[in-house]
């Protein structure tokens, strides 16, 4: 099925029903997802919550086509993301979910300035786009033409959450945003990804930070792979 | 992806330059340097050849149309100026002889003939004649005398008075500008002397009616096989012309006087050595572009690795590999560039320097060209598309394949060694045959190369097993040696791969040099054995050895004849004829190139049984390659031969397998020479001597021998042909060297790139007491390791499997000795140094990285 087509008619847009997830290390079996289901509807933010090993960033990954499930299913605008080729998960990648990795610097191409970076993120799914009015999103329209060295970790952060509401995609993917960050800079980053919910994207974030649980419309409870709530 | 900026990466740059330096090496080298073996295979052919033998002859008949030919000539390039002979051969009586007797000599006119002498003489005047000192000497005329002459055919008479005695013209060899005119020079086969040549003026030649003409055409600055490919071509219209236009189509005698030319021999045996060293490199050039090919791949996984950020930030964002590897293509194009530059000129110069001639074909020159550029292009796309996909990897990671591990890859390695073992076997390797290399096909040739890399990769495993044991110990060690052992073998795939690569570069740099000594040495026995010692002057009357020749020579009584009857077996002796050699065990040892080796008897054991009693009427004899009349244990068993109508009855007394004076293909009974020669059979006396002067041949002459023919050790195999067996190896040890280069500098990047964590640990250590003196040592040992014990595997791979190439490569596996193993120390010590001054050298650049920055610099990570 076109996702984009899928896109149109099925809510929620993130579906995981019964997922389980093992790693192999040697001859052991590490389960990192047991039976874990869960939704993420648009307009929403939703955090996964957990300790360290809960199996949170593993359930990002699946969402946004970076690993494949042993069993269970992960559905993304209605697309069994499991099935899908390694040309389907690229595609996935630069139309339906935006990753934000845990480290700001991860997110951001250091040579090119912060608005190059937004126009480029823009421009992988065909939008043209005005980086000021982009990152007045979140507060960084008077920092257009900064270098990305030039930022502190919150402020890239919140640059790359506003790159991935210029591309435009309907997922936002976050892995620990604020893991680096002072209460300060984390609240900003928040803030932000409190725009793009209200922007109408889907924001699924996975933190142990109390500061972004508290600020989830949804919060997904993880431990040792299984979902307490 | 927008282009990558940032923090400058040279590692994987540098990698990249590397492998394309590799590459282009090795696509340009192989061309250049099978151009250079043909080039110099054409100079050696020319420089070993009579200038006249390549030369182009035009003869001419009477009515030739001279404008015509002067016309052809002028057309000409690069030749020199032609050279026209004409003679008679006629009768002579000398006005001083009062008998009249009458003689035969030979006048000609020659071009140029008179400039050849000290003093010379220029054109002679009227009925003058020019005599060489022999002459002179022999037939008692001197300048003066009047000699009338009568054309032998035609009987048409001229007289002639002598004016001047010029020296004799040497033979074997004739100097250059005479060796076309050999036949009239040398004695015969018989020893007879010809007819004196004489140099007459053109009236005597006119009157004589010596009409026929030979225009030679002699090639000059042929330097390539190009250039010869191009005086063939001119020699071959020159010729065509001549018949049509000189000579004259519709002349009745144009059959008789057709154009010849020996430069196509030339380039027939140029082409043909540069094919088959063109086949016996085709592995190394195979291997090398897989090596280059695999350096490549290493390098973009390293480029990869530099980037990974930002590649998996791309991957992150759905860029398509295609995408990324465009991008990356522009960005290491440069260091491409730069490799491919560095190695085609890398390749220029040494196959100019230390390749067969620097004189290169220019058609290989733009071959080169073409295949460095085709191999950048691909190397570019590989190295693109392998970063970009390994950097999609980096967020879709393939499933692990764990079973992937215990796939035994090296298998078909060692499956395809021993197929090409079986080839080699079969067919052998690069042949001599006659003046000609051939041979050397692919697969067959391919085994020492193969052999070697098959070896590298069954050890693969286990040196990765032994080095995760290994990299442990050290715990009773001092500790900067235990430090540097430790980093070396830190990282157990990492230093399994340095070590191998350095064992395969220095096992194919020690495999070169041992083939290339074994095939010299073969061959130098071989050709010793063949004609018994250094110098063999076969004689036709026996003669007083010189005295100068005395103390390292020795006489042997040469006949051969054929097995009678039947072999012990019942089966009939073969037809072909068995030598005979009679020696002087007196002198034997004086003048014979003999060494004891093997199982065989030694010489003085061999000697002594020819002391052994046997029947009346028979002669004891050694019997040397049995085996190839059926006498493999034929000691005891009487043989008789039918020498040259003399019957031989002979009684073996002992056997040996290579005894001087033996010829391939064939058995040979070693008498004593005073029995041999009671027997009263046809013997031919050989004069076989050892270290020879240059004077040798002359010696013999002035002592009144007559010789019947002359064979040296040097001259016993074609020296184009047996230059080819060692051109055949030297690329192997050019992709050995290559090889090395890469590793030197893959080793470089990698101390490197352990740079951070080594200054970590260094501030550490520092704290804790360690000094500078211990740093360099740990970094030493830390680049000592993976070059030193790759070296000593690579060395004793290297004497493996030249034990088993170097008998079935034998150029002349019909002629004995068999060969053996030669090691050059000379090779084995240069590689040692390199191998210790490489470790110094990269040791120092790694200890000086460890001490560079402050300790808070390296803690931050921006010392």
């Amino acid at each position: 099925m076109e996702l984009r087509e899928s896109l149109r008619t099925v809510d929620p847009l993130v579906e995981c029903r019964s997922v389980i997830r093992d790693y192999r290390t040697g001859g052991e079996i590490t389960r990192a997802l047991d039976d874990v289901s869960m939704v993420c509807l648009p307009g929403r933010m939703t955090v996964i919550a957990g300790a360290s090993g809960s199996g949170k960033s593993t359930l990002l990954g699946l969402v946004a086509g970076l690993d494949r499930a042993d069993d269970g299913l992960v559905l993304v605008a209605g697309a069994d993301v499991g099935s899908l080729s390694r040309r389907g998960r690229r595609r996935l990648r630069r139309d339906h979910v935006t990753m934000v990795m845990p480290q700001p610097s991860d997110n951001l191409f250091d040579h090119l300035s912060v608005g190059e970076n937004i126009v480029w993120s823009a421009a992988r799914s065909g939008r043209v786009v005005d980086p000021v009015r982009v990152l007045d999103q979140v507060e960084l329209g008077h920092r257009s033409q900064a270098s990305v060295r030039e930022m502190s970790g919150g402020e890239q952060q919140r640059v790359a959450i506003a790159a991935a509401l210029a591309a435009g995609a309907p997922v936002i993917a976050a892995d620990e945003p604020t893991a680096s960050l002072d209460r300060q800079s984390a609240a900003l980053v928040i803030a932000a990804l409190r725009a793009g919910a209200a922007a109408g994207v889907c924001v699924l974030v996975a933190t142990h930070d109390e500061d972004v649980i508290g600020a989830a419309d949804d919060v997904v409870r993880l431990d040792h792979g299984r979902r307490l709530s | 992806m927008a282009g990558h900026g940032g923090r400058v990466r040279t590692g994987g740059q540098s990698a990249v330059a590397a492998g394309f330096l590799l590459l282009a090496a090795c696509l340009a080298g192989v061309p250049l340097y099978v151009s250079a073996a043909g080039s110099e295979a054409v100079q050696l052919a020319i420089g070993s050849t009579c200038p006249a033998d390549v030369a182009l002859h035009l003869p001419l008949p009477s009515g030739a149309d001279e404008n015509a030919l002067g016309e052809l000539l002028d057309q000409l390039d690069g030749v020199a100026p032609p050279i026209s002979t004409r003679f008679a051969t006629a009768d002579f009586a000398s006005s001083t002889d009062p008998d009249g007797v009458q003689r035969r000599l030979v006048a000609i006119e020659r071009t140029g003939a008179g400039a050849q002498f000290e003093p010379g003489f220029g054109e002679l005047a009227e009925r003058q004649l020019v005599v060489q000192r022999s002459m002179a000497d022999v037939y008692g005329v001197s300048v003066g005398d009047a000699l009338n002459l009568t054309e032998r055919r035609t009987k048409r008479t001229a007289r002639a008075t002598i004016a001047q005695v010029v020296s004799t013209i040497p033979v074997q060899p004739e100097p250059a500008f005479w060796c076309g005119q050999r036949g009239l020079l040398r004695p015969t086969a018989l020893g007879d002397l010809r007819p004196p040549v004489v140099f007459a003026s053109a009236d005597v030649l006119d009157r004589l009616g010596a009409n026929l003409v030979d225009v030679e055409v002699r090639a000059l600055d042929v330097r390539t096989l190009d250039d010869a490919r191009a005086m063939r071509d001119q020699f071959a219209q020159a010729i065509d012309r001549h018949r049509s236009r000189v000579v004259g189509a519709g002349n009745p005698d144009a059959a008789g006087f057709v154009g010849t030319e020996g430069m196509s021999t030339v380039v027939s045996r140029g082409e043909a050595l540069a094919g088959t060293i063109g086949r016996a490199t085709a592995p190394v050039r195979v291997a090398g572009v897989l090596a280059s090919l695999a350096v490549l791949v290493a390098a973009a996984m390293m480029v990869a690795r530099e980037r990974r950020r930002e590649l998996r930030l791309a991957a992150l964002r759905g860029v398509s590999p295609f995408v990324t590897a465009r991008r990356l293509a522009a960005d290491v194009s440069g260091a491409a560039v730069v490799g491919t530059v560095l190695g085609g000129v890398v390749a220029l110069v040494a196959v100019r320097t230390l390749g067969p001639t620097p004189e290169l074909e220019p058609r290989a020159l733009r071959e080169a060209m073409v295949f460095v550029l085709v191999g950048a292009v691909v190397g570019l796309v590989l190295v693109a598309a392998v970063a970009a996909v390994t950097g999609d990897r980096f967020v879709d990671a393939a499933p692990r394949r764990t079973w992937a591990r215990w796939v035994p890859w090296e298998l078909p390695l060692v499956a395809l060694a021993f197929v090409s073992a079986a080839r080699l076997r079969d067919g052998g390797g690069l042949r001599m045959v006659g003046p000609q290399s051939r041979g050397g096909e692919l697969l067959a040739q391919a085994f020492p190369l193969l052999a070697v890399a098959a070896s590298v990769a069954v050890i693969a495993r286990p040196l990765r097993y032994s080095i995760g044991v290994l990299r442990r110990r050290g715990r009773s060690w001092p500790a900067p040696i235990r430090l540097g052992w430790r980093r070396a073998l830190a990282e157990p795939a990492l230093a399994t791969g340095l070590v191998l690569s350095v064992t395969l570069a220095v096992s194919c740099v020690a495999l070169s040099g041992m083939l290339s000594a074994s095939a010299e040495r073969q061959l130098s026995d071989k050709a010793a054995t063949f004609i018994g010692s250094d110098l063999a002057i076969a004689l036709t009357d026996a003669v007083e050895v010189p005295t100068s020749l005395v103390a390292n020579s020795t006489t042997v009584a040469r006949t051969e004849g054929r097995l009678q009857g039947d072999r012990p077996d019942g089966e009939p002796f073969p037809a072909q004829a068995s030598d005979v050699i009679g020696v002087d065990r007196a002198t034997f040892g004086r003048g014979a190139v003999w060494s004891d080796r093997g199982p065989d008897p030694t010489i003085d054991e061999l000697f002594a049984a020819l002391d052994d009693a046997v029947a009346a009427g028979s002669l004891p004899a050694i019997v040397v390659g049995g085996d190839m009349v059926g006498l493999t244990d034929g000691v005891g068993v009487p043989v008789v031969l039918d020498a040259r109508g003399t019957e031989l009855r002979l009684i073996p007394v002992a056997s040996t397998t290579v005894f001087p004076g033996m010829r391939s293909s064939t058995a040979t009974f070693v008498v004593d020479a005073a029995a041999l020669r009671a027997t009263g059979a046809d013997v031919t006396d050989v004069l076989w001597l050892r270290d020879p002067p240059p004077t040798a041949v002359q010696d013999v002459v002035d002592a009144g021998g007559r010789t019947r023919s002359v064979v040296a050790r040097a001259d016993v195999f074609d020296v184009v042909s047996f230059r080819a067996q060692r051109w055949a190896y030297d690329a192997l040890a050019a992709f050995g060297v290559l090889v090395g280069i890469v590793v030197l500098v893959l080793q470089l990047l990698v101390l490197e790139a352990r740079a951070p964590t080594r200054r970590m640990s260094e501030v550490v250590l520092r704290r804790a007491g360690s000094n500078v003196a211990a740093r360099w040592w740990a970094s030493v040992i830390e680049s000592a390791v993976p070059l030193v014990g790759g070296a000593a595997v690579g060395a004793v791979i290297a004497r493996w499997v030249a034990g088993r190439s170097v008998p079935r490569l034998d150029p002349l596996p019909t002629l004995r000795p068999p060969g053996v193993v030669v090691v050059p120390v000379g090779w084995l010590v240069t590689a040692l140094v390199v191998v210790a001054v490489s470790a110094l050298v990269l040791g120092a650049l790694a200890a000086r990285s460890t001490g560079r920055g402050e300790t808070m610099e390296v803690i931050r990570g921006t010392a």
